[in-house]
């Protein structure tokens, strides 16, 4: 879905609302870099340097050659400083011989000294973090990727280990860190969309480890008009303007299973026998958009959390 | 007679003095020095960019052998292959998987390049908008100058007639006004033939800095045309081959996605034939014009160098009156020449 140059800041902007209004934690790409990712997209921001805003329309996100774009621009404006950047004068002298060309070249020194500031959302991580070293070693690995759909999905798993001959594909450092083998990369992005106890299993086996926690968040999607929810959930949602985050873990520490998403099937009899399975689904939404999750979650007899944003 | 004796020419400006038009012919002079080494640096960057494109996109492709020998494995339904494929599924599905991260890495480095691309084709804009500026500049200088010189032209003439008159023998005036007249027109005529020779060399300066300016700004376009539309062209493919690897990363087994990625590749096939268009033509400019531009430019220094030397320190009666005559006839056949094209017309 292509979004008209006067429609993009408004869409970015209410995304943005309803990304604050749900405070994503840890378990979710991080909050900054999905803002940071909104504002650079933004035309007030990048002027038209990173059109045309495609809108993937199964998740209602930003589409993933938009994204691409500003990733490339952070690439390059990291390749150079503020002091490399084209001076006033050579903007001036542009804005006065061709105005459009000198708001393009304004808007990419504005959107470059942007993005060697913050990073925003990227299309694929992993970054390994040593969580304890005694009186087991556990690794913590975390996986964000862009999701086909558009949706920004984070992937975390803390695996167990007894002994530091027994690592698998992990690697101790000697300042403390840790690295993995790059298949594990491979591993997590071929199963970033299995079942997620599928996914538990499967990383138990390439990981060597016990897996003590996993879990799977994803920041959408992002009903609007034009973006419409799944036929399972009310229309009215997609008449105003809805974003979802869902969140699944299955960990040891998860004494009572709990289920709270209504687009996932209920597996919680499904969980391990050592660990629970949580599933969650949270909206922000504009308030007629609001009263009807409130409405459906009481049809579905399921307590959905909506936080109401905008007018 | 009305005698111009005292009477202020109407110049647009102030006549030039010759260290000031010493100073704009060293100031241009200045500007094309610094506009080659622009426009040297310019096809050189964009030579590179265009090369590293090519080899980026190039290798982006490659993937399509790994693609298609992946298929063909499928595809086999011979009992070995059969066989062979029951033991080696998980390496097939482990090199498909790498094959569609690898691709990811590479469709990034392609749109950096890209977006490298776009941000120099808005510096080469920007070069040849300032390049044309300049041509406006000379044009509107020409013009400055040579209405100047056909006034001078015109003083001279008169003062010339005014003078003739006093030095014959019926002036009507006492010998004493006649000779402190004539000493006035003298020092006048003096006066505005070094105008009219300033104005003239003003207005030749404008006319020879027109070509070597014009061909800086022609090729500065020919540079920002080339760069434009191959950054729509390969952008184009590039988008598109990122959205089909984005869908493998989701259905990494499915053949029909895998198909889909192959047109893909062949899209960027496309851009890379026009990348190496554009390749070549950058190197025809690195060769031929570059080199053909930087003499021209050091001929039409020296040439100017000539002109302002020889011509200026010395102006006879009889070459002012000569050059005014020369000027108001060039002006004349000029304003014939525009009757007969309106005719025409």
């Amino acid at each position: 879905m292509l979004l008209e140059p006067q429609r993009s800041g408004p869409y970015l902007r209410a995304l943005a609302a309803g990304l604050r209004a749900l405070a994503p934690h840890g378990d979710f790409v991080p909050l900054a870099e999905c803002l940071t990712l909104l504002e650079v997209l933004h035309p007030e921001l990048s002027g038209d340097l990173l059109e045309p805003a495609r809108v993937e329309t199964s998740s209602g996100l930003p589409g993933f050659a938009w994204i691409a774009r500003a990733r490339s621009e952070q690439e390059l404006a990291r390749q150079g400083d503020d002091r490399s950047d084209m001076d006033d004068r050579s903007i001036q002298r542009a804005m006065e011989l061709e105005p459009q060309l000198g708001a393009r070249l304004q808007a990419r020194r504005r959107l470059h000294r942007r993005l060697r500031r913050d990073s925003i959302v990227p299309a694929s991580r992993l970054i390994t973090a040593v969580h304890r070293l005694s009186p087991t070693i556990d690794i913590t690995l975390t996986s964000d990727r862009l999701a086909p759909d558009g949706r920004w999905v984070r992937t975390r798993c803390t695996a167990s280990y007894y002994s530091r001959h027994i690592l698998g594909p992990v690697h101790l450092l000697e300042g403390g860190g840790a690295e993995v083998d790059q298949g594990v990369l491979h591993l997590f992005g071929r199963h970033a969309h299995v079942p997620l106890l599928a996914l538990r299993e499967q990383l138990a086996a390439g990981l060597g480890g016990r897996i003590v926690r996993l879990s799977r968040s994803s920041v959408g999607p992002f009903w609007f008009p034009g973006v419409p929810p799944p036929e399972t959930a009310p229309a009215a949602l997609g008449q105003g303007l809805c974003l979802a985050l869902s969140t699944e873990v299955v960990a040891e520490d998860v004494h009572h299973s709990r289920h709270l998403d209504p687009f996932m099937p209920d597996e919680t009899e499904l969980a391990p026998p050592d660990a629970g399975l949580f599933r969650q689904r949270r909206f922000a939404a504009t308030p007629a958009q609001a009263r009807a999750v409130q409405d459906w979650a009481r049809a579905l007899d399921m307590d959905l959390q909506v936080v109401p944003f905008g007018r | 007679m009305a005698t111009l004796l005292n009477k202020l020419p109407n110049y647009r400006g102030e006549a030039p003095s010759q260290a000031e038009l010493h100073e704009k012919r060293e100031a241009i002079h200045e500007r094309h020095k610094h506009a080659l080494a622009k426009v040297d640096e310019l096809v050189r960057t964009q030579d590179e960019l265009g090369k590293a494109l090519n080899g980026e996109l190039k290798n982006l492709k490659q993937h399509e052998k790994t693609l298609q020998e992946l298929e063909a494995r499928d595809s086999d339904d011979s009992m070995w292959a059969g066989l062979v494929r029951r033991f080696s599924a998980r390496s097939a599905i482990l090199g498909r998987k790498s094959v569609a991260e690898a691709l990811l890495r590479q469709y990034e480095v392609a749109s950096t390049r890209l977006r490298q691309a776009t941000a120099f084709s808005d510096e080469l804009r920007l070069t040849a908008l300032e390049l044309q500026d300049q041509v406006d500049q000379l044009h509107q200088s020409r013009v400055e100058a040579k209405g100047n010189e056909r006034i001078a032209a015109r003083r001279v003439i008169q003062t010339e007639l005014e003078l003739g008159g006093l030095e014959g023998e019926e002036h009507g005036y006492t010998e004493e006004e006649a000779a402190r007249r004539i000493d006035q027109l003298t020092f006048q005529l003096r006066s505005e033939s070094l105008n009219l020779e300033l104005f003239r060399a003003s207005s030749e300066l404008a006319r020879d800095s027109l070509a070597p300016t014009r061909a800086l700004r022609d090729t500065v376009m020919e540079l920002h045309e080339g760069m434009s539309g191959y950054v729509m062209n390969a952008s184009g493919a590039v988008d598109s081959a990122g959205r089909r690897i984005q869908a493998l990363g989701m259905a990494a087994d499915a053949p029909l996605v895998v198909a889909e990625l192959q047109e893909s590749l062949t899209e960027l096939g496309t851009a890379m034939e026009v990348t190496a268009a554009y390749v070549e033509q950058t190197q025809r400019l690195l060769t031929e014009v570059l080199p053909d531009l930087s003499t021209r430019i050091r001929d039409e220094v020296e040439n100017r160098n000539l002109l302002l030397t020889d011509e200026l320190h010395v102006v006879s009666r009889e070459r002012a009156k000569a050059l005014a005559d020369r000027a108001l006839q060039a002006d004349a056949e000029a304003e014939v020449d525009a009757w007969l094209r309106e005719g025409e017309d």
